[in-house]
């Protein structure tokens, strides 16, 4: 075998150029699919979680879904069970004209959690007021992995 | 170069193209489907919205009132003053939609649409343009939507009495994601729906047939 210092060593150049660059184009394609994948699972997680907010644990015994009792005794077991398995949890009530009528959880912050992103869903609900009457707001469920 | 060398990147070059199909095989296979995704949330929110809606009182978006009148024409005389003004602020927004419904029920004789003098006919458009920026803020933007409201049509022998109501914001729209119903009762028996079609035609219908009134309210969501 005889090595011709030159033009072989320039093909194996350019093979190991070409194989860096496309391991790197691969390394680039997956990390930008895990992603993906992992802000679809996350938002489902989120909108599993805003629906049962939503339908079980704000909920009154007697109301039907969707009409809100705020309290943070039910939310609170079920914060720790999600921390249990890494998760956080913020949910906040706000009216249409956004005051801020009820917030459970820690806040997000961004310095801490800078590679797990939060995923947030936001579904319009009625809050029981005084007397019977319900007010019309937005419940928002924030979710994110630590 | 030799040709060995002109090999090696021919080699790396299918190797790579293998792998990469490979890959793109797998990753298409296990992907979550965004639009299944979206749509799962979509149609919450528009179960959300018609909860929501048929707890939500008129008061929290500004009230609501209208003014009695006839063939388009309100009576707004002084000698009348406010007392032509109905104010309906504690109502919420599908106890409206229901009595709209039956102040304004539709006639069709023979497939023409028959007018009558409805005091309460202001209501209808005053109400679909409330409704409207109720409905703009409860979506808040994130989906074009259209709500339709009708109740099933009523056949006599010579005409059908039904009514119908759209309002819809689809200037953005781009594909329906989904369409969510609720069936709310009229707020009147049937005894008292058919004597309010008996004093329209003018005529008896002894012995007619009729099941509860209800309207069935739907919500399309369409993605932007």
């Amino acid at each position: 075998m005889v090595l011709s210092v030159g033009e072989d060593l320039f093909s194996v150049l350019v093979v190991v150029g070409l194989a860096a660059v496309f391991i790197a184009a691969l390394a680039h394609s997956y990390h930008v699919y895990a992603e993906r994948r992992n802000a679809f699972e996350d938002f489902g997680l989120a909108l599993d979680i805003a629906e049962r907010v939503k339908n079980q644990l704000l909920t009154g015994q007697n109301d039907p879904p969707a009409l809100l009792e705020l309290s943070h005794e039910r939310l609170e077991n079920y914060s720790r069970l999600l921390a249990l398995q890494g998760v956080n949890l913020r949910v906040e009530v706000r009216a249409l004209d956004g005051e801020l009528l009820f917030a459970h959880g820690p806040e997000f912050n961004p310095l801490e959690q800078y590679f797990s992103p939060p995923v947030g869903v936001s579904l319009p609900v009625a809050v029981v007021q005084n007397q019977g009457s319900a007010r019309g707001c937005e419940l928002s469920v924030q979710v994110w992995r630590g | 170069m030799e040709e060995r060398g002109f090999g090696y990147i021919a080699d790396i070059l299918v190797f790579a193209l293998l792998i990469s199909t490979a890959i793109l095989l797998l990753a298409g296979a296990s992907l979550v489907d965004p639009r299944a995704e979206s749509t799962r949330y979509a149609a919450s929110f528009a179960q959300s919205t018609l909860l929501s809606f048929q707890h939500s009182t008129a008061d929290q978006f500004g009230g609501f009132e209208y003014t009695l009148g006839a063939f388009g024409f309100e009576l707004d005389l002084p000698v009348v003053g406010d007392s032509a003004k109905r104010q309906l602020h504690h109502k919420t927004l599908a106890q409206l939609l229901a009595e709209d419904a039956l102040l304004n029920l539709r006639v069709d004789a023979e497939g023409t649409g028959l007018t009558f003098m409805r005091q309460n006919q202001g209501m209808d458009d005053e109400l679909r343009s409330f409704l409207k920026s109720a409905l703009d803020r409860m979506i808040g933007g994130r989906f074009s939507y259209r709500l339709r409201a009708r109740t099933e049509p009523i056949d006599f022998q010579f005409a059908r009495v039904y009514f119908e109501t759209e309002i819809e914001d689809l200037t953005r729209a781009r594909a329906q994601l989904c369409c969510e119903s609720v069936m709310l009762s009229l707020p009147a028996p049937k005894e008292e729906l058919i004597q309010r079609v008996e004093e329209a035609f003018g005529t008896s219908f002894l012995g007619l047939e009729l099941a509860d009134p209800v309207i069935e309210v739907s919500l399309e969501l369409w993605s932007r």
